[in-house]
């Protein structure tokens, strides 16, 4: 199901940035995980996420390493850095607060 | 891989093409991205072409991903294209220049130890009273202006526009003409064979300012004698004697002016009365050294011990000349019944050699007053002999056996073996073993060790630099070659923890681990000679180069391989790339040994080619390194088996050269800015700690080095105590 891309694109760095804090995956890894995790509900591209990779690698948030992966091609891996690490508690935490809202608003009537 | 993906990939990281290196690697994500994602179509059942057109729609616009890769990375590139600049344009070109500079400059430091090692063995050969006047002053200096130099040398070379060196001395004694040690230094040099110019003036001043030394008669007589009683070595044939010619000590005397022997006679006898004779070479050996640098290094300390040679290894051979005109002249006056006259000089034979060594420091002087003694006691003992007075000759001879037995003793005594003494051998006085204490060779041979090490540091600098030039050269020459190209070769810095880890692993710990070893007498047995134990040091240098040269360099390919194997850049097999470096190695280094001969034919004296070896030799020299050079062509031509990686993989190439000028001129600037200045404390420490070879600050040379002043400090205390 396609969403507004400004609901997308504000969510799309706390969502990589909390499974990066499971483990270092690479980008075809994580689009294929989150369209799993997501039931097929996010369908995100290559446009979607790479740009946001480096953003996050280029403001020091995680970190890039080429390791061998499957048919002995390498990979690039991203891994979270200390700074990440805080980033990512720091937006799921937001994510937390906000979700909670909305569903208040919306859920709740008084 | 398909076109279409590869093609895709290329369009979206199109906008990446001001930073290289990261298109390359966006790119080579993207591809692997593609690759993956049309394999997972094609494990779910579809068809290649499927597969591929589902993955190429999966991804979306190309020029939109462009649009937001460039947005995402504006903010790195800029800071990456900034750091680039700062490389290229500053830092590494002025590592490369600072690496150039350091590697000239320990070149010529190399040539000079070097040319010090030489002179200093050349210490015992004949010329060595003239190394004064050959050194090349100005190798000490730094930088003071002509007339600073021209000031400061005025003590040792005096006024160099006069035409004789005597002369040239004389002006020395002029800016203080009541200074005896300048005299002395003239009249000294006046003795070494310019009789024609002595000014008898100069002599009468001499003896009125100096008036126990009877240098100044010794010199007047020599200046007056040399054409008036020629003596020859009577090893000729007799049939050769000249007209009314004597042969008697030995000898062959003829006597030639009456006249003017009896007036240099006179000037001899007058001599005999003072106490001592001396041309203060040590009092003018300390002005001397003054001037020079003093700095506790090899270099410094051997240009004193050079000049200390110079200046204590004078001409004797006056002193033995007028010894053979003593007993010769004392036997004419007994012949003309000139008895108490002949008697000063008959009697008289211990005076000169008591003079001698009452004046002299150097074991040079001792000898030439054993000589003398000879000489003198002989011929007097002879003479009395021959006018029928056998009990005098007795107890001359008695006194002459009894003042030279300290000699005799001295002579028999033994010598350091060659290889416990090592390469400072050539600077130890002769029968030397009774005045060397245990252990005090050491610091000398911990030095050798420290010296060669400095040596092989500045080789391996020079050839670091030598490779550094090569690799730029390199680097540029890919570039032009892939003018046109998508990529040309890239600076492919490793990350600040790769580059830790190469100089940590590949070139701290290995000197660190060399240094322990070395240092450790236990493990390395360096109070040994390096003469002993040449084979073994030569193999953990020879190891240390290696090590240090291929580790760090090894690593860094390394490093660069994967990296460009990872962004997508081809890479030659390791057998492929290992045999084109072999062949651009063996092109360098041809090169270079080719212009090398070429300049050494170029600058090398004439008189070098009339030695048919050294032409010869020569001639091979550069005929292997043609055929070597020949073979290379060969190889790279006619083999394209081997070299066609080289052509495919330019850009890798290119990258490694343009990757490895930062490492050496890091490794120059670690090897000159931390190891050498190191070994250079090292070797200070262990010229202080010497007490044989190198005079320590304070103690004042008496001799040309301490182990020499023992020696002469003994026998001169034991002839001069038989003599009383």
């Amino acid at each position: 199901m396609p969403f507004n891309s400004d609901l997308v694109g504000s969510s799309v760095e706390t969502i990589v940035l909390n499974l990066l804090r499971e483990r270092a995956m690479y980008g075809y890894q994580i689009i294929k995980l989150v369209n799993e995790r997501t039931d097929g509900a996010f369908q995100w591209k290559e446009g979607t996420l790479y740009p946001c990779l480096h953003r996050l690698e280029g403001a020091g948030a995680i970190a890039s390493e080429w390791r061998d992966g499957a048919y002995g091609k390498p990979r690039k891996y991203y891994l979270l850095t200390r700074k990440g690490e805080a980033l990512a508690q720091e937006k799921a935490a937001d994510w937390q607060t906000f979700s909670t809202a909305m569903n208040a608003a919306l859920y709740n009537p008084a | 891989m398909d076109d279409r993906l590869s093609k895709l990939a290329e369009e979206a990281s199109a906008a990446l093409r001001d930073d290289p290196e990261l298109r390359l690697e966006v790119k080579a994500e993207l591809t692997a991205h593609l690759e993956e994602t049309a394999q997972t179509f094609a494990e779910e059942g579809k068809d290649e072409t499927e597969s591929i057109d589902l993955a190429v729609k999966a991804f979306g616009p190309a020029p939109e991903v462009a649009q937001q890769l460039l947005a995402a990375n504006q903010r790195r590139m800029k800071l990456r294209a900034l750091a680039r600049l700062v490389l290229r344009a500053a830092i590494i070109p002025a590592a490369v220049i600072l690496a150039v500079v350091i590697g000239y400059g320990r070149l010529i430091n190399l040539g000079n130890t070097l040319r010090m090692w030489s002179m200093l063995s050349g210490l015992g050969s004949e010329s060595s009273p003239f190394i004064l006047f050959n050194l090349d002053l100005p190798l000490t200096l730094s930088a003071d202006d002509q007339y600073d130099r021209l000031q400061k040398w005025f003590i040792f070379s005096g006024d160099r526009k006069r035409e004789s060196r005597a002369e040239q001395q004389r002006a020395i004694w002029e800016k203080q003409p009541e200074n005896t040690v300048y005299l002395a230094n003239y009249v000294s040099t006046l003795m070494r064979g310019y009789f024609g110019e002595v000014a008898e003036q100069d002599m009468r001043q001499g003896e009125k300012l100096d008036t126990d030394n009877a240098i100044y008669h010794y010199c007047l007589a020599r200046s007056m004698d040399h054409d008036a009683l020629v003596i020859m070595d009577d090893s000729q044939p007799r049939a050769n004697d000249r007209p009314g010619s004597e042969r008697m000590f030995n000898l062959v005397y003829s006597l030639q002016d009456r006249q003017k022997l009896d007036r240099a006679m006179a000037e001899v006898r007058r001599g005999l009365e003072k106490p001592f004779t001396s041309a203060y070479h040590r009092q003018m050996l300390h002005e001397r050294l003054a001037v020079l640098p003093s700095d506790d290094c090899f270099r410094d300390a051997t240009m004193q011990l050079l000049v200390s040679a110079s200046v204590l290894l004078p001409e004797y051979s006056h002193y033995r000349q007028i010894a053979r005109e003593m007993p010769y002249y004392g036997q004419l006056l007994l012949a003309e019944g000139r008895r108490k006259e002949a008697e000063i000089f008959l009697d008289g034979w211990q005076r000169l050699p008591v003079q001698i060594l009452n004046g002299e420091d150097s074991l040079i002087g001792v000898l030439v007053a054993v000589s003398c003694a000879k000489i003198t006691g002989e011929g007097a003992a002879e003479v009395y002999e021959r006018f029928g007075e056998p009990e005098r000759a007795r107890k001359i001879r008695i006194q002459l056996a009894r003042f030279l037995k300290p000699h005799e003793r001295w002579d028999r005594w033994d010598e350091i073996h060659s290889k416990d003494a090592g390469l400072f051998e050539v600077v130890f006085p002769p029968r030397n073993k009774p005045f060397i204490h245990a252990g005090e060779l050491t610091p000398l041979h911990r030095l050798e060790y420290t010296l060669l090490e400095e040596a092989v540091v500045s080789l391996l600098v020079v050839f670091l630099m030598i490779l550094l030039i090569a690799q730029v050269v390199t680097g540029l020459s890919w570039k032009l070659a892939l003018r046109g190209e998508d990529t040309s070769p890239l600076l492919l810095l490793p990350s600040v923890k790769s580059s830790l880890r190469i100089l940590l692993v590949g070139f701290l710990c290995p000197l660190i681990v060399y240094l322990l070893y070395s240092r450790l007498p236990v493990l390395a047995g360096r109070d040994q000679s390096l003469v002993a134990q040449w084979p073994r040091v030569g193999m953990e240098v020879l190891l240390l180069v290696l090590v240090l040269f291929v580790l760090p360099t090894s690593m860094l390919v390394r490093e660069i391989r994967q990296k460009c194997f990872q962004v997508g850049i081809l890479v030659p097999a390791t057998w492929g790339f290992w045999s084109a470096r072999m062949v651009a190695v063996n092109k360098w280094l041809g090169l270079l040994a080719f212009f090398l001969c070429l300049g050494y034919l170029l600058l090398e004296r004439s008189d070098w080619w009339n030695n048919p070896s050294n032409l010869a030799l020569y001639g091979l020299a550069l005929v292997s390194v043609l055929i070597i050079l020949g073979i290379g062509y060969v190889l790279e031509k006619g083999s394209p088996k081997i070299m066609a990686p080289a052509r495919h993989c330019g850009v890798y190439f290119g990258s490694v050269a343009r990757t490895l000028v930062p490492l050496y001129a890091v490794m120059v600037i670690l090897l000159s800015g931390l190891v050498y200045p190191c070994l250079v404390q090292e070797e200070a420490y262990w010229i202080r700690r010497d007490t044989l070879v190198f005079w320590q600050e304070g103690e004042g040379s008496v001799s040309i080095t301490p182990l020499e002043a023992r020696v002469v400090a003994e026998l001169k205390r034991q002839m001069l105590q038989a003599a009383e």
